[in-house]
């Protein structure tokens, strides 16, 4: 099973192509447009720098610079970790980072894993189970969980996490709380919204797994539901869980944001959340350049890792005639399209018209 | 000789039937509640007036903090203003808000989409490139980039938000039309002399919008969220006008006295999210 | 007689139960048996019930069906009084099933040699390495050669027929006593199919278990069975001895069915063929056609070197199995894929030269009108958003034939022309029938005179009955307007209803070309030979039709699904 190294550095190019085509996009956006930020900042007359020492600020900066010079300038600094320098505090942009990634790492590693647990416990028990009878209840339950959980407004989460468990029933102390016991909040309010769309996506394809041909052909062998569960249905579904793993992590910077200003939690969110109400462009550069490397990395793995489980995708006979290669072509967008159903929380399937076309 | 018997042939009654069936399946006692609570939402923005007759902006001699009474349903705030009154006079910033990050999303991501489906090759490649770009930066760094070089403001966070969303509708038209484009209709299309825009104007669009006005609907519930997140970061409508995301940033401060200031706004959000979700999701079984 | 039986079902009922409490019954009374070695086939077409029965006696039934009368006993075992861990002992052991789709039956992450190991793990009958021997001697069974490499391959490196085996193979591993299979060979190709019934016969034979045999194709059930049960509507309408029911039908619905096959008519109309050879130039002439999509070893995807003419105003047949390049070689035809190399010359056009270049837009639009598509689906090629009235009317408009006070008139003779009253005119697609649907395309078609028609497997989608009148309809339209037709199809009988002469195609190349009566009776490739002769033909017919004995076969269906 060698993957094809075509494909690899195909994959690879491109996603080298979409980081620097997203850090040209921040670049302008972040640095070009808003103009002379040393201009804005130390001109005040109120700091009382000289014109000498303006002049001097201005060259280290390289705010006189061509735009394309600055774009340059910057983008070598991004490749040799220099991020530039915060306009708030004047800190170097890169210390400031490294002193809060550990805390938002630690956060997003475990909201990230209970959310994934989470989605696996509702997704089996909202399928399992014979259709009628008494279990028949609790799936209908569960099946609506995600599109609760996705409804649910994640500052209002962390508040509402505080006001029950801290404050009502005095289990979780937020006033001076040890390191495992300052986790556990911040790691439900990031986890509960993050679980919906996995639970989305898995739910749906254990669904369309159970209904396939094959665990028809493995019932009327005399699995039981339970082997069925362990040996069929669970590798197949889990494939378009992998997408949608890649495609949250968008929602699990957001979480960490959010979650990082509700529990006053020192980390990349927070620092965030007040580069922007500082207009402190430059760590909002580096904050955004970093995330978008981590999306890019995540899905890169998640689309390397893919053909090594979908062994369909390893060989090229599938491609044999002229229909089927179109519809693998459509793959991807298809898996896209799974995973922007599940992103808005509602089980879509927007293929409803195919399958019945291949059914 | 043989006979052979053919599968999957409904008369036209029968589809009909089918038809008519599954939007009636569809309509459940959810729905309809849904379709209240969206009613009542819209018309608070609309005409708060008719709910309450508190002043949202200012809360006169009425003590602070009072707790949740028939008088004042979500109690009052720490300058006495009528919380109740507060969350129907915002709905009107949050819904416009929401609405309009949508239209951005909408019209920008749905021309994108069907541009790429429809010419594909070169064009199709570098549209899609930079909507992967749009993807790759996490929605909430690219919605805070945004309403840093716009400025704050609920309009500003709306764009911002809908920005966010274009990707999304760019997505979903272009593999709606991608489909469509190689159904045989539209090769029947070409075929009886056709060129490529009355094609397109006549037989792709009007297949493929439906269901991105579905998810249109979606993601309304989405963009309140989302514009309730900036509003409670501090960056949407500056106090003291109120906004959702505001009111809870505001409560925030008095979780330990007063948890109504909280709780009950989140809740409004939170069910108005759910009822856009159910009745996007409703839209779209119908429809489809 | 009981003793004998191996599953008996008496006075089975099924309903269905809809949310809104109403119940529609999917199979009523029906009364069934199978008898050890043989084979009953159940023939209906859909919603007939004849699935239902199947998943009934295996106990798959949909949730929503709820056996509302009837016993079906397997031996001396009540199925129907089985809980859920009896049917667990029943089912693998006792009964084998084989499904119909051999495409998604098999999981696609698993090695065909575990799925097949699977009902030995299930049932715990062997370990690990017990189990592949096991595996490779039922491979080797059923027929696949070097069964231990391909006991390591994946589904999607097998073809079809490959697939099928393989399902055999695992529904046989614990020799159950009785099979059920579910439209088998549905999906299959004719000769694949041949190949997969004459395996059944086989095993039944050699082991003695009984086959419940579901499908829609009469002539496979006429063939293959024992006992024939023929449903309608959830009901038994005709069973018993297959050779009965064929020779001597008791009711008028099997009856029809047997008349409505195509190739029990007769050619309505003169051979043509005779007269129009001694034109010089043909209409259209293909040469050398060439298109490959995709090369390993001496297989192609694609055609290459595909050489034929029609003679203006008579009907080709293209007829070839899926992959044959069959459909390839139509869209080189209406100009919609522009060949490699080679020449597609119709009238003064050459469709081959449409793409390369710029021709105008004038030129284009010329072509356009002069060779249309009709084509295989009917449900999908009319836009669902636009009356039959606008679908109509666009290549009018399209064209710039007519003005706005005399389309209505054109549009309501194009219907006129199709037999569709004109009140049909504010429809919907949605709101037609199959045929109803093709007779609008067929009409759309013809609204702008052309003078080639393209149909692809513009039949196949429907109904024999159905099937027949377009076909009737299409010979009176050729007559009438002097048409070209060139009819892409897998279906010989169709083929030779309707066409003067034949192309066989066969992996993207043309075999075998020639008038039809000729290729049907003197086929003059091995793999026409072949073709004709995996054809089912009810044993009882094919005697009596014995005197006939100078032609080879009498032409059928191949299976309609093939295509779809």
């Amino acid at each position: 099973m060698i993957l094809d190294t075509r494909y690899l550095i195909l994959r690879l190019g491109q996603a080298v192509l979409v980081l620097l085509l997203a850090f040209t996009a921040a670049f302008i956006l972040l640095s070009l447009i808003p103009g002379d930020g040393v201009t804005a900042r130390f001109a005040d007359p109120a700091l009382g720098l000289s014109n000498d020492q303006i002049a001097e600020i201005r060259a280290a900066t390289a705010a006189d610079d061509s735009w394309f010079g600055k774009y340059l300038t910057s983008l070598t600094g991004f490749l040799t970790g220099d991020f530039g320098y915060s306009v708030q505090t004047g800190a170097a942009v890169s210390t400031i980072i490294a002193a809060a990634l550990p805390s938002t790492a630690v956060l997003a590693a475990s909201g990230f894993v209970t959310a994934l647990v989470l989605a696996v416990i509702i997704a089996v028990f909202a399928t399992f189970g014979p259709a009628p009878g008494p279990t028949a209840k609790v799936r209908r339950v569960l099946d609506s969980v995600p599109s609760l959980f996705i409804s649910i407004p994640v500052f209002w989460l962390g508040i509402l996490l505080i006001q029950v468990f801290s404050f009502q029933l005095g289990l979780v102390s937020v006033v001076d709380p040890g390191p495992a016991e300052a986790l556990v909040l911040p790691t439900l309010t990031v986890a509960v919204p993050l679980s919906a769309p996995i639970a989305q996506v898995l739910i749906r394809s254990i669904t369309e797994v159970q209904a396939s041909g094959f665990v028809k052909v493995t019932t009327a062998k005399g699995a039981s539901e339970l082997w069925i569960l362990v040996h069929t249905v669970a590798r197949n579904a889990v494939l378009p869980g992998l997408t949608i793993i890649g495609l949250v992590f968008g929602e699990l910077v957001a979480g960490a944001v959010v979650t990082e200003t509700v529990f006053g939690r020192n980390g990349i969110g927070l620092i965030t959340a007040q580069a922007v109400t500082h207009r402190d462009n430059p760590i909002l550069l580096a904050v955004v350049v970093i995330a978008t490397f981590g999306y890019a990395i995540i899905n890169l793995a998640v689309d390397l890792l893919y053909p090594v489980i979908d062994v369909r995708l390893l060989t090229k006979r599938s491609a044999a005639s002229a229909g089927t290669a179109l519809r693998s072509h459509d793959e991807p967008t298809r898996r896209a399209m799974t995973a922007t159903a599940a992103s808005v929380g509602v089980d879509l399937d927007w293929n409803d018209e195919t399958k019945e076309k291949n059914s | 000789m043989s006979i052979v018997f053919t599968r999957g042939q409904g008369t036209g009654t029968d589809t009909r039937r089918v038809r008519g069936g599954r939007a009636r399946a569809a309509i459940t006692p959810a729905t309809i509640a849904s379709g209240l609570v969206l009613l009542i939402a819209i018309a608070w923005a609309l005409f708060p007036g008719l709910f309450t007759h508190f002043d949202p902006n200012d809360g006169g001699d009425t003590p602070a903090l009072l707790a949740p009474s028939l008088e004042h349903w979500f109690g009052t705030d720490q300058t006495g203003r009528d919380a109740f009154t507060r969350v129907v006079y915002g709905a009107s910033q949050s819904l416009l808000a929401a609405l309009v990050a949508v239209g951005v999303g909408l019209i920008v991501g749905t021309t994108i989409g069907l541009i790429a489906g429809t010419r594909r090759g070169f064009v199709d490649d570098v549209l899609m490139r930079l909507i992967d770009v749009l993807l790759s930066i996490p929605a909430i760094l690219l919605s805070l980039s945004i309403v840093v070089v716009l400025g704050f403001g609920t309009i500003n966070a709306a764009i911002a938000v809908g920005v966010t969303a274009i990707a999304q509708f760019a997505r979903l038209a272009r593999s709606q039309a991608v489909q469509i484009n190689t159904s045989d209709y539209v090769a029947a299309a070409y075929g009886s002399g056709g060129t490529f825009f009355s094609v397109l104007v006549r037989h792709i669009l009007p297949n493929s919008i439906s269901p991105v006005l579905s998810l249109a609907v979606l993601q309304v519930g989405s963009a309140i969220l989302q514009i309730s997140t900036l509003g409670f970061l501090g960056y949407g409508t500056p106090p003291p006008t109120p906004e959702w995301g505001l009111i809870i940033a505001e409560g925030r401060n008095f979780v330990a006295t007063a948890w109504w200031l909280t709780v009950l706004p989140g809740l409004v959000v939170m069910a108005i999210v759910l009822a856009t979700h159910q009745i996007g999701n409703t839209l779209r079984k119908v429809t489809s | 007689m009981t003793e004998s039986s191996l599953l008996r079902i008496d006075g089975l009922s099924v309903e269905y139960t809809r949310r809104g409490g109403s119940a529609a019954p999917a199979v009523s009374e029906l009364d069934l048996v199978v008898r050890p070695g043989s084979m009953t086939a159940v023939v209906g077409e859909s919603g007939s019930g004849k699935s239902t029965t199947a998943n009934a006696v295996i106990g798959l039934l949909p949730f929503s069906a709820r056996v509302a009368a009837g016993r079906i006993r397997l031996g001396e075992v009540d199925l129907l009084s089985l809980g859920t861990s009896g049917w667990r002992g029943v089912r693998g052991s006792q009964i084998g099933y084989v499904p119909q789709d051999p495409g998604s039956s098999l999981n696609p992450l698993q090695t065909v040699g575990k799925s097949v190991a699977e009902a030995l793990r299930i049932h715990r009958r062997a370990g690990r390495a017990e189990a592949r021997a096991q595996v490779i001697e039922l491979l080797d069974r059923v027929g696949i050669d070097q069964p231990e490499k391909r006991a390591d391959q994946f589904p999607h490196e097998l073809s079809g027929g490959m697939r099928q085996r393989v399902l055999i193979a695992a529904a046989i591993a614990l020799r159950p006593r009785l099979l059920i299979a579910d439209e088998p060979t549905s999906a299959l190709d004719v000769t694949v199919q041949k190949q997969v019934l004459d395996l059944l016969d086989e095993l039944r034979t050699e082991t003695g278990m009984g086959i419940l045999f579901i499908t829609h194709d009469l002539a496979v059930a006429g063939e293959r069975a024992d006992e024939v049960v023929v449903m309608q509507g959830g009901r038994i309408v005709e069973s018993g001895p297959a050779g009965r029911v064929f020779s001597d039908p008791a009711t008028d619905y099997t009856s029809r069915l047997i008349a409505n096959a195509p190739a029990l008519q007769t050619k309505a109309r003169p051979d043509r063929t005779e007269a129009t050879t001694q034109t010089d130039t043909p209409f259209v002439s293909v040469e050398s056609l060439t298109h490959i999509f995709d090369r390993t070893g001496d297989q192609i995807t694609g055609i290459e070197g595909v050489d034929f003419t029609v003679a203006r105003g008579t009907t080709h047949g293209l007829v070839g199995e899926s992959g044959s390049g069959k459909t390839t070689t139509g869209k080189a035809l209406t100009g919609f894929l522009t060949p490699q190399s080679g020449h597609v010359r119709i009238g003064d056009f050459d469709a081959a030269e449409l793409g390369r270049g710029r021709p105008s837009r004038q030129r284009l639009r010329e072509f356009r009108s002069s060779v249309q598509l009709v084509h295989q689906n009917p449900f999908s090629a009319l836009d669902p958003k636009h009356s039959i009235r606008s679908t109509l009317t666009e290549p009018l408009r399209n064209f710039r034939l007519g003005d706005r006070t005399s389309r209505p008139r054109l549009v309501a003779e194009a219907m006129d022309r199709v037999a569709l009253p004109t009140d049909f005119l504010d429809r919907r697609p949605a709101e037609l029938s199959g045929g109803q649907l093709q007779r609008v395309a067929i009409a759309r078609a013809l609204i702008v005179e052309p003078e080639l028609v393209v149909f692809d497997e513009a039949v196949s989608a429907l109904d024999v009955s159905v099937q027949a009148q377009i076909l009737t309809l299409l010979d009176e339209l050729q007559q009438e307007l002097g048409l070209t037709y060139v009819f892409i199809t897998h279906d010989l009988a169709v083929v030779r209803q309707i066409a003067d002469t034949v192309s066989v195609m066969s992996h993207g190349h043309l075999v075998d070309d020639g008038a039809t009566e000729e290729i049907f009776t003197r086929p003059r490739s091995a793999y026409t030979r072949t073709l004709l002769e995996a054809i089912p033909r009810p044993a009882t017919l094919s005697a009596a039709a014995a005197p006939a004995n100078d032609r080879p076969a009498t032409p059928t269906l191949l299976t309609a699904a093939a295509e779809s």
